[in-house]
């Protein structure tokens, strides 16, 4: 559930916005919108509960998700010879202060991510939970969490944040 | 129809393109190569308890592996022996008391000896005999555990397993050595990465030294605008930048050949090499090995050993790459990743971030590596030019040489006289 408080809804733009960018491509301004600590993480499993305790698909901090912006569409790169479009219909389930009470929020969305390459379309969906940290000026992600359905298939390569 | 003679597709400089192509080809090498070669199954550690399964698949025939009353382990057909159903879904599990098929009911004993069937009085005056094997779950041809890494073969005849993996055992023996406890465990579900290529060009890239400084290119370009001047290398650094090494370095590697095709990189030195010292991890290593002993395993360095036809292994890093061909253009492989008991987590840490970046299909890494098997397999689909070619360092090369400098062909022109020694038709 999304109350009309305004933290609430400055969350709900937040996602929003992150949404947009990644739909754009634009993973410079996409990786602003983490804090310095922040965390992409898509789980190999729907039962992890740390990032760190099993492999993951993808765990990516500022430092990774700088490298993964300079390597998106990198000429030298056999992969990013081919156009890449993705779309993303995401539905916010709630918004609520998480329960430690210091100033973070949990949000939890449904997805669908469609990303057409190489003459294919790839299909995801899935739940997004967020963690979102008051900066005082606003707020930024901690940590966007990704579970796709298909986990636990085998999965072609996925060159873009889902 | 003339009988299919591989020495006609398999060159001392070259291979045909149809042994990546040709439908009918992946078909005789499910028959005459994986059937016959030992196949990784799992690890032990999947199966502790009894009761305890991995179902899996070797040459796309559905197998589990389990452990029994007694605790051994067995590799069994996946498959009931009244109507053929798949008794377990792939994937881990424990079963409680019997294996039941979903399909009529029928049960087995955790050695796959028939326990039940339902209303069985109805089979009286028919012959049916729940004691003939034939109504048990088959076994394999063969199973053997290598300090806890589970083979199995189809075929009932062939080498044993230590015969077959000769000084590839030897990765193997460095993998778990590197356990201060001499222990390894399997850590969570694999990466699961689907190739449109055929099986050998994924197995031929790992011991591929002339691919990284053009396929990767582009992430270590990228890694190198992104770290600030004068900065120690972070982890993720360290596992990336070394991709852009030059030719030298990898000729300095060194590229060593068995027999059965196996290989590996590096042995002393390798892309690992420059790794971080985890602390804690050496000290735990002395008391448990000794300083002599562990020099000596700490200096062990593999990049990639391949067990042909199946297996690549890590011993630096502790992770297992499994092939899985589905189709002559459709190959799945998995990684699975291992603790190293008694060691720091931190050394778990840096296994997950290593496959992470590399082996991930999210990974920056191993979509180039992707794109270039699709180019290749879409490339050799038609002509104009039927061979591969793999002659480079055939010139230096002297008669039964086992090793070679990095980026020399000697590895896939071994891969190439095992597989045609598998696929010929006196060998059947």
């Amino acid at each position: 559930m999304i109350s009309d408080n305004p933290s609430s809804l400055a969350i709900a733009a937040l996602l929003r916005k992150e949404r947009d960018l990644l739909d754009r491509g634009d993973l410079d301004a996409w990786r602003q919108l983490f804090t310095t600590d922040g965390v992409y993480w898509m789980p190999s499993d729907p039962a992890h509960e740390k990032p760190l305790e099993a492999i993951s698909l993808m765990l990516e901090g500022q430092e990774l998700m700088e490298i993964r912006a300079r390597n998106f569409g990198h000429a030298m790169s056999p992969s990013m010879a081919h156009p890449l479009r993705s779309c993303r219909l995401m539905e916010i389930r709630s918004i609520l202060p998480s329960k430690g009470g210091d100033g973070e929020w949990q949000a939890i969305a449904s997805f669908h991510a469609v990303i057409s390459y190489r003459q294919e379309q790839q299909l995801f969906a899935g739940s997004y939970t967020y963690l979102v940290a008051a900066t005082g000026t606003g707020f930024l992600i901690r940590q966007k969490r990704v579970d796709i359905l298909n986990v636990d298939q085998p999965i072609k390569s996925v060159l873009i944040y889902i | 129809m003339p009988e299919f003679d591989p020495s006609a597709l398999v060159r001392e400089d070259a291979v045909h393109r149809s042994v990546y192509t040709d439908p009918e080809i992946f078909e005789l090498e499910q028959e005459r190569l994986w059937r016959r070669a030992w196949i990784y199954v799992g690890h032990e550690s999947q199966v502790s308890e009894p009761g305890d399964y991995y179902a899996t698949t070797i040459a796309q025939t559905p197998v589990f592996l389990i452990r029994g009353k007694d605790g051994g382990i067995a590799v069994l057909n996946n498959r009931c022996a009244h109507k053929g159903a798949k008794l377990l879904a792939e994937g881990c599990g424990r079963v409680a008391g019997r294996l039941r098929c979903p399909y009529h009911g029928w049960t087995y004993r955790l050695d796959g000896s028939l326990a039940t069937v339902p209303a069985p009085r109805r089979y009286e005056g028919t012959g049916f005999d729940p004691a003939d094997p034939k109504f048990h779950l088959a076994s394999i041809g063969g199973v053997a555990s290598y300090r806890g890494f589970v083979f199995g073969r189809l075929a009932a005849d062939g080498p044993d397993l230590e015969d077959f993996l000769g000084d590839a055992a030897r990765t193997l023996d460095n993998m778990v050595e590197r356990s201060p406890e001499g222990r390894l465990e399997i850590v969570g579900s694999p990466l699961r990465y689907l190739h449109d290529c055929n099986w050998k060009m994924w197995v031929e890239n790992l011991n591929d030294a002339l691919h990284p400084m053009v396929a990767h290119a582009s992430v270590v370009d990228a890694v190198g605008q992104t770290r600030k001047k004068d900065d120690a290398f972070s982890p993720v650094a360290q596992i990336l930048a070394p991709a852009g090494a030059s030719y030298d370095i990898f000729d300095q590697f060194g590229i060593t050949v068995m027999d059965r095709g196996h290989s590996y990189m590096g042995g002393k030195r390798s892309v690992h090499t420059g790794y971080s010292e985890i602390p804690g991890y050496l000290g735990a290593m002395q008391s448990a090995w000794g300083e002599d002993k562990t020099d000596e395993i700490l200096a062990q360095n593999r990049h990639n050993t391949v067990i042909y036809p199946s297996l690549t292994a890590k011993d630096a890093v502790q992770v297992l790459r499994v092939v899985k061909p589905l189709a002559v253009d459709k190959t799945v492989v998995e990684s699975w990743h291992f603790r190293l008991v008694g060691a720091p987590n931190a050394l778990l840490q840096r296994t997950l971030l290593y496959s992470q970046l590399v082996n991930s299909s999210a990974s920056m890494v191993g979509p180039d590596d992707w794109e270039c098997y699709t180019r290749m397999q879409e490339g050799l689909s038609t002509g104009p030019n039927d061979w591969v070619d793999t002659r480079r360092g055939l010139d230096r090369q002297k008669p039964d040489e086992r090793s070679s400098f990095g980026t020399s062909d000697l590895v896939f022109r071994n891969q190439y006289r095992a597989w045609a020694t598998y696929m010929a038709p006196s060998n059947q």
